[in-house]
């Protein structure tokens, strides 16, 4: 900006100050309240004409203003900052819930794609102790299974079991050792696997049938 | 023509005022009283346009709009208390008319006290 802009600006302003405290004066009322609103006006013009001329010696005149705070009755700074404490403790315990949610969610996901077994439900545990160092850190996961095999939406009819024919009447080939021990080699796979993808202990990983 | 309405108001106030105040003064009162709040709020939208091309004056100029809201603020407390001043003496009470009056002296001075530190600070600063 050139010294010539800087007049130029200059002179505007105080032409606008001006024309804007004839047209206030213009406004008062014409009693003794007068001479008050006057001089307050003044004491106005004084301000904004020393501002804008602070721009030609380039130095700042905005000086921050006094607060008239003697009336007001606001809250305390302890009560602010209590509520605030609140606020933010229930802010955590919301963003912890919606974690926790979309973990059991996930494990979910990556628990059916083991197809031998039938995951129902899932429940994760999280450190939710919001001083804690290790706050919203996995600590445990139990992973709900059925012994019932999983249910295809795709297919409306139950699939036929095989027919077998044996000779001996007292047999039962559905509940065998070999399959219980088959189902707990299968848990704990599952386990294995819910435990590395999410780099926790496996032991922290338990296997429920409900 | 909103000034033949407040005019037509004003005079048929006047004399029902009048002879109210023979009969019962306290009722001439409340219809002034009346009246001029009336009045007040038949012209609070063309006070409300004056108020915004001064705010848009005080932008061009750079003015900051803390210092417009006080000048505004105290040009309110003027009118008000002006107000209530002329209804007391109206009503005979001068002496509450000068109360207000000096209520209203003091709230513009407390309103003023911050642009009074500003013009101070800014001459103490200007002086070497």
């Amino acid at each position: 900006m050139t010294g010539l802009e800087i007049i130029k600006t200059l002179v505007q302003v105080l032409v606008i100050i001006i024309v804007l405290a004839v047209f206030l004066e213009m406004l008062l009322p014409s009693s003794q309240m007068h001479a008050y609103v006057k001089m307050v006006m003044g004491l106005l013009v004084i301000v904004v004409v020393l501002e804008a001329g602070a721009n030609l010696v380039r130095q700042d005149f905005k000086f921050a203003l006094p607060a008239l705070n003697q009336n007001a009755q606001g809250p305390s700074l302890e009560n602010i900052m209590a509520e605030g404490q609140k606020l933010g403790d229930k802010q955590k315990e919301r963003a912890a819930a919606e974690y926790r949610q979309g973990l059991e969610k996930q494990v979910l996901a990556l628990a059916r794609l083991q197809n031998n077994l039938n995951v129902t439900g899932v429940q994760v545990k999280i450190s939710d102790h919001a001083g804690n160092q290790d706050y919203g850190r996995l600590t445990g996961i139990i992973l709900e299974i059925s012994p019932e095999p999983a249910r295809d939406s795709s297919t409306t009819v139950q699939r036929v079991k095989p027919v077998e024919v044996t000779l001996e009447a007292n047999s039962t080939p559905d509940k065998t050792p070999e399959a219980a021990l088959t189902n707990s080699e299968q848990a704990r796979r599952l386990a294995q696997t819910v435990a590395n993808f999410y780099n926790i202990p496996v032991d922290q990983v338990r296997v429920v049938e409900k | 023509m909103d000034i033949l309405q407040i005019v037509g108001l004003g005079l048929v106030v006047c004399v029902l005022a009048i002879i109210l105040r023979q009969q019962k003064p306290p009722m001439a009162t409340l219809l002034t009283m009346t009246a001029g709040v009336i009045i007040f709020f038949i012209m609070m939208p063309q006070i409300t346009g004056v108020f915004n091309i001064l705010r848009d004056l005080a932008g061009q100029a750079n003015i900051s709009m803390v210092y417009m809201g006080t000048i505004l603020k105290i040009a309110g407390i003027a009118y008000i208390a002006d107000f209530g001043s002329q209804i007391c003496r109206d009503a005979g009470e001068n002496a509450l008319a000068s109360k207000i009056e000096f209520a209203a002296k003091i709230i513009v001075l407390v309103m003023a006290v911050p642009i009074i530190v500003a013009v101070l600070q800014s001459l103490i600063k200007l002086v070497p």
